[in-house]
């Protein structure tokens, strides 16, 4: 490279700083060195330019930070700068994140003394299932002497309302008292999960999501499922297609396993693929043995051409 | 027949058969497995389910308390939405928080209908797809330029109007050089060398122009391998072969044959446009077109009636063209030889005289010719030229820019006068200002 020092003593230094500078201007455009003069020419006549958008030229940045705000904003998923999973959208069904909230939970349940709770909610249940009495003049509910809100009430109804549920109502607040730590665990993974849940149905009416419009045994919608379940193999990030199927998938049945089975083939041969290594994994689709020919109508010209139609 | 291999595998056939059956997906087992260990420490998700299958016993006032158990303070122990969400699912509120999500989840899947989840998916799976392009991108935009973001010009014109705003008056500059810039050697941008190379590669240097450096004292080992692409030379070599270039014009011939070479549009005069016959002793027009407004010609002519020669300049008007005014007395056909000094183009002019107010008369003369609208002509009058960028960029060189080490946007040339903007010694990078030693 022959720099303006160089230059200047060869040519005349003013036109040699000329030189250097329209040299570093043009090396900015990519792939210039691949051109010829006349294809670039061709090129730069063919550029439209911002010319007459001031706002637009006022940028100090690709995007501007408001407009860059909007988006990072705008997605309310999981992944970063809001994106988006499957499981943002519909994650109940895999139980993704649920299952593993759940197991979260009773894990720090299983720290506390819930025993009197569970107590209260087994003579709830029993109380709606009629054992201590159904709830007429002939038979008030009668919750026997130890069981919490033990006692006389005329009905079921006033039973629950009046008796169990204050006394479940206390009993959690005891609750709370005694295990501040633990019941605050238990808030944040029911919060996450009641605002996921919260999520999912703000995502699908973004989405104009519409179960109830769906067409009902569609084998078409079906072939398109089963013809992308390799590329959904691929998507193998946290909450993204590969798991999502994965924890959908009734592994109990064949079916079940061959979907995880396509979802691992996406990935292998996406891996092949780019390794360049074949496989014999697809039979061919033509017809074998091939379908009768239909007679259609002669479309050769007879030889010798006796007609001119 | 070639065979056709389907894009469906074994495996999608197997799981094929059975989706299509609804069979092979359903609610999470895991899912379910840790719902049922909450219920087995806290029942009331069964509760709940009951009190709302037996309304005819309860109030709609007792199941709204039922299923606000804790709502306040620790909901995970009553199966209840936080109060935060009461009004945030509608009727399922009073459902509790595991019967409504095992609720929703069955919706999603429809066992009994997979194909319903097949379309469920494939609209969640678009639409996740499309918005986090956006995101995506929006991210990535923040900082895929780095630090060399200009403006929104630049990087919509890949850096083209970096060097040039103007975009129109550059391609026309650009389109006049023909190959004259080796746009894979813009490091030797400037250069004699780099312009004897770019010549050499499109046409070859003739003898006539080597001998032309030998003269002016390029190294005779230089001037013998002037074809070669490999070529080194000297600065001194380099300062000898611009001297040589600066004598490289038309009076002797050889610029002509380098601008043809090099495919540029020179635009100086070459064309001369007058009567084919006129009256004798009337005023006649013959107009010299197509050059530099404003600059001067020699011209020579030479005529073969009656006797004489024409030789001397003029200087042509702002629209690159000259009117020369005369009449002639004596009829009979004139022609001249004419060749303009500057260009080196030749041809001949004829024209025949008739008898006054003769039949039939000379048709009308042609008009003044217009000159191309909008473009100022190159004006190359030696090879040296072609290493001034205010010369070769005559109708864009004032909005040539280059961006600095600073990221600002710089004028290469300060003035129409084309005075180089002396900045950007201390404004170009330093690998483009000073040779490594």
């Amino acid at each position: 490279m022959t720099a303006y020092d160089q230059l200047a003593q060869i040519i005349p230094p003013d036109q040699a700083l000329a030189n250097k500078a329209l040299a570093v201007s043009l090396q900015q455009i990519t792939g210039i060195s691949k051109l010829t003069l006349p294809a670039f020419a061709k090129a730069v006549s063919s550029v439209q330019t911002m010319y007459g958008l001031p706002l637009v030229n006022a940028q100090t940045a690709p995007i501007s930070q408001s407009t860059a705000n909007y988006w990072l904003s705008y997605g309310g998923g999981s992944g970063n700068y809001g994106a988006i999973t499957v499981s943002d959208v519909i994650g109940a069904a895999a139980g993704i994140p649920y299952t593993v909230v759940f197991t979260d939970i009773v894990s720090v349940m299983s720290t506390m003394n819930l025993s009197y709770l569970n107590l209260i909610y087994t003579t709830m249940d029993n109380c709606l299932n009629g054992v201590y009495g159904g709830g007429t003049l002939l038979s008030p509910v009668v919750i026997p002497p130890g069981l919490p809100a033990a006692g006389t009430y005329a009905t079921i109804d006033i039973a629950m309302s009046t008796g169990l549920i204050p006394a479940a109502n206390t009993e959690i607040a005891n609750l709370v008292a005694i295990y501040p730590q633990q019941t605050t665990k238990l808030n944040t993974g029911w919060n996450a999960m009641v605002s996921h849940l919260a999520t999912e149905f703000s995502l699908q009416a973004r989405s104009d999501i519409n179960i109830a419009n769906y067409v009902n045994n569609s084998p078409v919608a079906m072939y398109g499922f089963i013809f992308s379940l390799p590329t959904y193999g691929q998507d193998t990030a946290i909450g993204g297609t590969a798991e999502y199927i994965e924890a959908v998938a009734d592994t109990a049945t064949l079916t079940g396993q061959a979907i995880i089975g396509v979802l691992r083939q996406g990935q292998t041969e996406m891996a092949l693929n780019a390794a360049g290594i074949g496989t014999s994994n697809k039979p061919s689709a033509v017809a074998d043995p091939a379908p009768a020919q239909a007679p259609l109508m002669p479309a050769q010209y007879p030889y010798p051409q006796t007609t001119s139609s | 027949m070639t065979a056709s291999f389907s894009t469906l595998t074994p495996l999608q056939l197997t799981a094929g058969a059975g989706l299509l059956a609804n069979q092979g997906l359903q609610v999470s087992a895991n899912l379910i497995l840790s719902i049922d260990s909450y219920s087995n420490i806290l029942p009331v998700g069964n509760v709940i389910a009951l009190a709302v299958g037996n309304v005819g016993n309860l109030s709609n006032v007792t199941i709204r308390e039922l299923s606000s158990m804790g709502a306040n303070s620790c909901p995970a122990l009553g199966d209840s939405l936080p109060s935060a969400y009461a009004n945030t699912f509608g009727s399922a509120n009073v459902n509790g928080f595991t019967n409504f999500l095992v609720s929703t989840a069955t919706t999603y899947i429809n066992p009994g209908d997979l194909s319903t989840f097949a379309q469920l998916f494939a609209q969640a799976q678009g639409y996740y797809t499309l918005t986090n392009q956006f995101i995506n991108s929006a991210v990535n935009a923040q900082h895929y330029l780095g630090n060399t973001f200009t403006n929104t010009n630049n990087m919509t014109t890949g850096e083209i109007t970096a060097v040039n705003v103007c975009t129109q008056e550059f391609a026309t500059d650009l389109a006049n050089l023909g190959s004259l810039i080796n746009l894979n050697n813009l490091s030797e941008l400037g250069t004699p060398l780099a312009l004897l190379k770019q010549l050499a590669l499109l046409g070859g240097i003739s003898s006539t122009l080597a001998i032309t450096f030998a003269a002016y004292g390029v190294n005779l080992d230089t001037v013998l391998s002037l074809n070669d692409q490999n070529l080194t030379a000297s600065n001194t070599d380099q300062k000898a072969m611009y001297t040589a270039m600066t004598h490289i014009t038309n009076e002797n011939g050889k610029l002509r044959e380098v601008l043809q070479i090099f495919g540029i549009k020179n635009l100086q005069p070459t064309t001369v446009i007058g009567p084919n016959s006129a009256y004798a002793n009337q005023g006649i027009s013959v107009y010299f077109s197509g050059g530099v407004p404003n600059s001067s010609v020699n011209w020579i002519a030479q005529s073969t009636n009656p006797n004489g020669t024409i030789n001397y300049s003029f200087t042509l008007d702002n629209t690159g063209s000259y009117t020369y005014n005369f009449s002639e007395s004596a009829v009979g056909e004139y022609s001249w030889h004419w060749a303009f000094i500057a260009t080196g183009e030749t041809g001949t002019y004829t024209i025949v005289i008739l008898t006054e107010n003769s039949l039939p008369a000379p048709p009308p003369p042609p008009g003044k010719p217009q000159a191309p609208t909008g473009q100022t002509a190159l004006n190359i009058t030696s090879m040296a030229d072609l290493l001034n960028p205010r010369i070769i960029f005559p109708n864009s060189f004032q909005t040539l820019t280059v961006t600095d080490v600073n990221n600002v946007s710089q004028n290469i040339y300060i003035n129409s006068s084309g005075a180089v903007n002396n900045t950007l010694l201390s404004g170009l990078p330093t690998t483009a200002l000073l040779s490594i030693s």
